[in-house]
């Protein structure tokens, strides 16, 4: 972990402008994104018929929709939910994927059975885990949330089958069994925390593509429906005012693009300390 | 023969000496490697029917039926037997191309899919043929003219168009092209391609879902390029004197085909993931679209069949894909 950071340091000591401004940003969203309704007091949710659809001005920042939300209240709200919900697949898929990750590492007997369902698993794209859940248990977060889980699941696991499959014949790993240390507990207190950092550098590469996904399946209507304040749903919503009222539309696009390309360019710098310890 | 022992010796086909029949054994071996994950693509669709909560014979009846009717209607529909005999029950009718009835408009959902499959295979292919040849056009000259101004551009184009929404570019492109410049229709389907209303209906869709793939496509080939260009028979053809734009063209672009091909081909996921978005916002009369209607409206048998075709369109895409790969592998094609 500590090799980790330092890693991390040296890396942005290196790093040039564009990886700075990147981290910025992504920290920036996150910080808004946590305080939330404490950076503007606005109500993502109040409803004004009489100010619908207008530009930019004193009364809304940012402008409002068809109803007369003020668009920036609803933009801090979606991005709130849309980083969260992202957040959420990366967790999941990839707690699954460490677990299973190690598992065929470990037991090697199970390794086939493991990595070849995986594959099976991997083989579909995201958008038909969408469609075939909503389809099943209708639209909504959890949907988009568990197909995003389920494509990430598989990913993780090779990547952490990898690295723990090099940890495995390490000496400590060695020294640990022959004092009689159960398989459990030497999975747990020693190989997976060395898995960690790959895991915590492979989510990051990851976060930006999910959150990509996730307002795809957001935008198609197979996830939050309105009038709840998420990005890919404000976009579709705005869709209709495209001609009257365009900022409706594409800030919340804009928004999701600036987080997917400041998640891009940080992990790019990222991916080479992955690549080096892989290799 | 253990998975891993049989997919080493897959790989081990590729370099073998007797590689003409080995190719024949591993086209044999991918082509039935297919069948089982196929035969779980309708397992899944049969199973998605009957895990929904909604009892599709109550559905089918309508809100005033009695429960006699509803009734009848299970027996008739086949819903009281047990679960391998429904499964066997749905394979006969799909061998017969019946997949059932739409519960919205009751038209017969195999021919409403056949009718959405054309365009949705026009709007990729179009996708494909401006996408790719300007994809690669521009990471063969990011890695010709590398370090330099040009390719830093091309990098960050390429970062950006990965890291772009698609529905952000179809609503810039509607904006910018249908609303403001008034060139080209941007809903709905002129017709087909070959009409002078379809082929200009097709462009703004076709161009914006270019953008799934443009950004990876880009970076592979710089990077293959550029790999290419460091290895000893370009070292050679330079030796004897070529210029570096012919040695770039004919020797490293060429060997850099395989791992293009190989990406276009993991990419096709998230090209038909791009599709849906793309056929939404464009009204395009495609599966996709197809797919999401029928799911946000409940209409199981339609979503059913619309999520069979698509993943099975995907498997056997990934198996020509794969094919491909071979054929461009002048190691393997004696």
């Amino acid at each position: 972990m500590m090799a980790m950071l330092q890693d991390l340091a040296g890396i942005l000591r290196r790093s040039g402008a564009t990886t700075r401004v990147a981290l910025a940003v992504v920290c920036g969203l996150g910080i808004v994104a946590l305080a939330g309704p404490w950076v503007v007091a606005a109500d993502p949710y109040g409803i004004d018929l009489h100010h619908a659809l207008q530009g930019p001005g004193w009364r809304a920042p940012l402008g409002t929709d068809e109803l007369g939300r003020g668009i920036l209240g609803r933009l801090i709200a979606g991005l709130r939910l849309t980083l969260a919900l992202g957040l959420a697949s990366v967790a999941i898929g990839g707690s699954a994927g460490l677990a299973l990750g190690l598992a065929a590492a470990y037991y090697p007997r199970a390794d086939q059975w493991i990595m070849r369902v995986l594959d099976v698993v991997l083989s579909f794209p995201t958008i038909l885990f969408g469609l075939a859940i909503v389809a099943i248990c209708g639209p909504g977060a959890e949907a988009v949330v568990t197909s995003l889980a389920l494509s990430t699941m598989p990913l993780t696991a090779r990547m952490i089958r990898a690295t723990a499959g090099i940890e495995m014949v390490r000496d400590y790993v060695e020294a640990a069994r022959s004092l009689g240390m159960s398989d459990r507990r030497l999975m747990w207190r020693h190989v997976m925390p060395n898995c960690l950092s790959t895991l915590i550098v492979f989510s990051t590469l990851r976060f930006g593509q999910v959150v990509l996904m996730g307002s795809i399946l957001s935008f198609v209507g197979l996830g939050t429906q309105p009038p709840v304040a998420e990005l890919g749903t404000m976009v579709a919503e705005g869709r209709n005012f495209l001609f009257y009222a365009p900022h409706v539309a594409i800030l919340p696009a804009l928004l999701i693009f600036i987080i997917v390309l400041a998640c891009n360019l940080l992990g790019d710098s990222l991916r080479d300390v992955v690549d080096r310890r892989g290799s | 023969m253990t998975g891993r022992a049989r997919f080493r010796n897959a790989a081990a086909f590729r370099t073998s000496p007797r590689a003409g029949t080995c190719m024949k054994r591993y086209v044999a071996y991918r082509v039935a490697v297919t069948m089982p994950v196929l035969l779980g693509v309708l397992v899944v669709g049969f199973l998605l029917m009957q895990v929904v909560p909604s009892d599709p014979a109550a559905v089918r009846a309508g809100p005033q039926a009695s429960a006699e009717v509803v009734a009848a209607l299970r027996e008739e529909m086949g819903l009281n037997r047990a679960l391998p005999m429904r499964f066997a029950l749905y394979l006969r009718q799909l061998a017969r191309g019946d997949l059932g009835r739409s519960l919205i408009n009751d038209a017969p959902v195999a021919t409403e899919l056949g009718r959405a499959i054309g365009p949705s295979m026009e709007l990729m292919t179009a996708c494909l043929l401006w996408s790719v040849p300007v994809a690669v056009a521009l990471g063969t000259f990011a890695a010709y003219r590398r370090n330099s101004v040009f390719d830093r551009a091309i990098v960050m184009l390429s970062i950006g168009a990965a890291s772009v929404p698609v529905f952000f570019v179809g609503l810039l492109a509607i904006w910018i092209g249908g609303f403001w410049w008034q060139l080209l229709p941007f809903t709905g389907r002129g017709g087909p391609f070959w009409t002078r209303a379809g082929l200009a209906s097709l462009v703004l869709p076709a161009f914006t879902l270019g953008f799934v793939l443009l950004g990876a496509v880009v970076r592979i080939t710089r990077t293959a390029v550029l790999d290419a260009l460091s290895s000893d028979h370009v070292r050679t053809a330079r030796a004897k004197g070529l210029s570096e734009w012919s040695v770039t063209l004919r020797h490293a672009l060429r060997n850099a085909l395989i791992p293009i091909v190989t990406l276009v081909g993991l990419q096709i996921g998230y090209l038909i993931g791009g599709a849906v978005a793309t056929e939404i916002i464009f009204s395009w009369p495609g599966m996709g679209r197809l797919a999401v209607n029928a799911i946000t409206s409940s209409d199981l048998p339609m979503a059913q069949g619309a999520i069979l075709v698509i993943a099975a369109a995907f498997v056997l895409t990934n198996l020509a894909v794969d094919l491909l790969q071979l054929l461009l592998d002048p190691r393997i094609r004696r």
